[in-house]
C-alpha cells in the first residue's frame, strides 16, 4: 500500500521535474518570466491524449506532443519578443487564458469541461506501461533524457548566450548575437519538454480536463524553480522532490486528505514568501531575482 | 571606414544630433567631444542601430548601414563600449570573453552536439587578457568586480570581439587616474596595431593626448573638426566648453 503510493509520488515528481527544468530554462538561464508554461503543459496532454484515442502509436504521440508545444513556444515568442519583466508575464499569462479557454469551448474537439477519459497506457515496441512501476520507470528514463539535454544546453556556449541575453539584452545584440532567434528558440525547447512531460502526464492520470491546466497549476512550478535556485537544473530537482514530497508528508502525520488540499496551498504560500525574504537566490541559485 | 552623411535625431524638441556629418578613417583613432549632452552617445547608438535617425546616412565600408539591426551592424565588424559598464554580471570575465569571440555560440544544433573553442581564439583571449591587465581576476563574476575592473573587462570584451573599428564611450569616465594613464597607453598600443577607434571622451587632455583627428560636437552639431593642434586653439571650441 505505501509502496504503491510512493511510486505514484516519484512518478509524479518525474514529470514535474521535467516541466520545471524546462521552466527553469526560460526562466533562470534566459530570464523569461514564461507565465504560458503551463498551456504547453495542457497542448502536450491534450495532443497525445487526442492522438492516442485515435489509434496512433504512443511514441509518435509523445513526440508529436512536443513538437505541437514546441511551435506554439515559436509562435508565442514573436508577439512577446520585445516585452521585459513584468509585461512578458502579463502577455504569456494572457496566453495561457487563451489555451484555457480554447480547450474548455472548443467542445467537438476537447469535450470541454467533460474532459477526455480513458486515455491509453504508453505501449512502446509491443511492452505496455500499464502498472505503475513500468510507468516509473519510463517516466524516470524520460525525466534523465531531458535533464541531459537541458543540462548539455545551458553548459554550452549557447547557453551562456541565454544567460548574457537575461544579464543584459541589449549588450548581448551588440556582441551580435540574434537575441530573437535565440529567446524564440529557449521558449520554443522549453515549450516541448512541457509537451512530452504533458504527453506522459495525460497517459499516468488517464483523464484530462481543462482545469488541470490553469494558471493555478503552474504555480507549484514556478516555485520548485525558484526554491531550487534560478539557474540551477540540480536545484530544481531537490526542489522538486522537497516540494512534491512535503504535502504528502502532511498526510502521513495525520492529516485528513480534506485538509491536506488547502494545507498545500498555503504551505507553498509559506515557502514562497520565506524565499523571497531570506535566501532570494533559491537554496542553489547563482542569479539573484529582480 | 565610416562616414557619416546629415544624421539627424531629434528626441521630442530637443536636437540630439542635428545634421551630423564626418569621416572616420582607417587605422586611426577619432575623438568625438563635446560638452555633456551635446549628442556624441546618440551619435554611437544611430551608428548601432540602437536609434533609428529621423534623416541622414551611415556608410561603413562603402556598406549602407543605415536601416540596419543591431546585430546586423556588429557582425559587420563593429564593436563597442557603452559608457555604462554593462557586462555579464552573473558570467565570469572569462566567459564574457568567450561569448564575445564565439560565433557558433548561437547556433543550437552544434552546441547540442558540442564543439570546442577554436585554440586560435583562446589565445586571442589570452593575449587581449594580458594585453588590458584581467588577467587576475578571469573567473571572477563579472559583477563582483571593482569600477575599474569592470572597465577593464569590458575593454577587453569590446577587443576579443571580432571587428574592423571600434567604438569606445568614455573609457577613461570614473578612472583612477594610474588607470586613466595606464589606458590611454592601451589606445596608442592598438593603434600600433592597426586599429581603428572612434572615442567619446570629456576629458580634453586625454583626447588630445592620444587622437589623431578630433570631431567637436556641440547641441547635436559638429563645430569644428580637425587635427588635435587646431582644435586646441579654435575659438568656437574654446568658447563652447568655456560656456558649458
Ligand atoms: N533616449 C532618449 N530619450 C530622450 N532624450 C534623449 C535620449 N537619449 C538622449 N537624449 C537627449 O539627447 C541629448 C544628447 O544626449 P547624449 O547622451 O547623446 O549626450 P552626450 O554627448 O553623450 O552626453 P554625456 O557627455 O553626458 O554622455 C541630451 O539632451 C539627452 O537628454
Ligand atoms: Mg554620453
Amino acid at each position: 500500500m505505501i509502496e504503491a503510493y510512493l511510486i505514484h509520488i516519484l512518478i509524479l515528481i518525474a514529470i514535474y521535474a521535467i516541466v520545471a527544468i524546462a521552466l527553469q530554462l526560460c526562466l533562470g538561464f534566459s530570464g523569461l518570466l514564461n507565465l504560458g508554461h503551463i498551456a504547453f503543459f495542457g497542448i502536450g496532454a491534450y495532443t497525445s491524449a487526442l492522438l492516442l484515442l485515435l489509434g496512433v502509436p504512443f511514441i509518435f504521440c509523445f513526440l508529436v506532443a512536443g513538437l505541437m508545444a514546441m511551435v506554439f513556444g515559436f509562435i508565442l515568442a514573436i508577439p512577446t519578443h520585445k516585452l521585459k519583466g513584468d509585461y512578458l508575464a502579463l502577455a504569456t499569462m494572457g496566453f495561457s487564458f487563451v489555451v484555457y479557454a480554447v480547450l474548455l469551448n472548443w467542445t467537438e474537439l476537447t469535450r470541454g469541461p467533460l474532459g477526455i477519459p480513458g486515455i491509453p497506457k504508453p505501449n512502446l515496441f509491443g511492452f505496455s506501461f500499464s502498472d505503475n512501476f513500468s510507468f516509473l520507470i519510463l517516466a524516470v528514463v524520460i525525466a534523465l533524457g531531458s535533464y541531459f539535454i537541458i543540462n548539455r544546453i545551458v553548459k554550452s556556449g549557447f547557453g551562456k548566450v541565454l544567460e548574457g541575453i537575461r544579464d543584459d539584452e541589449l549588450a548581448t545584440r551588440v556582441l551580435g548575437k540574434n537575441s530573437f532567434k535565440m529567446k524564440s528558440i529557449a521558449l520554443g525547447v522549453s515549450a516541448f519538454f512541457a509537451g512530452i512531460a504533458g504527453s506522459l502526464y495525460a497517459s499516468y492520470i488517464t483523464f484530462i480536463d481543462p482545469s488541470s491546466f490553469t494558471i493555478m497549476q503552474l504555480i507549484p512550478v514556478l516555485l520548485i524553480v525558484i526554491v531550487g535556485g534560478l539557474a540551477s537544473l540540480p536545484g530544481t530537482i531537490i526542489a522538486t522532490f522537497v516540494l512534491m514530497a512535503l504535502p504528502e508528508a502532511l498526510r502521513f502525520v495525520g492529516f485528513p486528505s480534506s485538509i491536506v488540499g488547502p494545507m498545500r496551498q498555503i504551505l507553498y504560500a509559506v515557502i514562497l514568501l520565506l524565499i523571497l525574504i531570506y535566501k532570494p537566490k533559491g537554496f542553489f541559485g547563482r542569479v539573484e531575482m529582480e | 571606414m565610416l562616414e557619416i552623411k546629415n544624421l539627424k535625431r531629434y528626441f521630442g524638441g530637443v536636437k540630439a544630433v542635428d545634421d551630423c556629418s564626418f569621416k572616420i578613417e582607417k587605422g586611426k583613432i577619432t575623438a568625438l567631444i563635446g560638452p555633456n549632452g551635446s549628442g556624441k552617445t546618440t551619435v554611437f547608438n544611430l551608428i548601432s542601430g540602437i536609434l533609428k535617425e529621423d534623416s541622414g546616412k551611415t556608410l561603413f565600408d562603402g556598406i549602407e548601414i543605415t536601416h540596419m539591426t543591431v546585430e546586423e551592424t556588429s557582425n559587420l565588424g563593429i564593436s563597442r563600449l557603452f559608457q555604462q559598464p554593462r557586462l555579464f554580471g552573473n558570467l565570469s570575465v572569462r566567459e564574457n570573453l568567450i561569448m564575445a569571440i564565439d560565433e557558433d555560440n548561437t547556433r543550437f544544433w552544434k552546441n547540442l552536439i558540442g564543439y570546442k573553442l577554436d585554440r586560435e581564439k583562446g589565445d586571442k583571449i589570452n593575449e587581449i587578457a594580458k594585453l588590458t591587465s584581467i588577467t587576475a581576476f578571469m573567473d571572477k563574476q563579472a559583477k563582483n568586480l571593482s569600477f575599474g575592473q569592470k572597465r577593464l573587462a569590458e575593454i577587453a570584451r569590446a577587443l576579443v570581439k571580432p571587428h574592423k573599428f571600434l567604438m569606445l564611450d568614455e573609457p577613461v569616465a570614473g578612472v583612477t587616474p594610474p588607470l586613466r594613464k595606464e589606458i590611454s597607453e592601451l589606445l596608442l598600443k592598438l593603434k600600433k596595431q592597426g586599429e581603428t577607434i572612434l572615442l567619446i571622451e570629456h576629458d580634453m587632455n586625454f583626447t588630445l593626448n592620444v587622437s589623431d583627428k578630433v570631431v567637436v560636437l556641440d547641441s547635436g552639431k559638429v563645430i569644428a573638426q580637425g587635427s588635435p593642434k587646431q582644435i586646441k586653439t579654435n575659438p568656437k571650441v574654446l568658447e563652447a566648453y568655456l560656456g558649458d
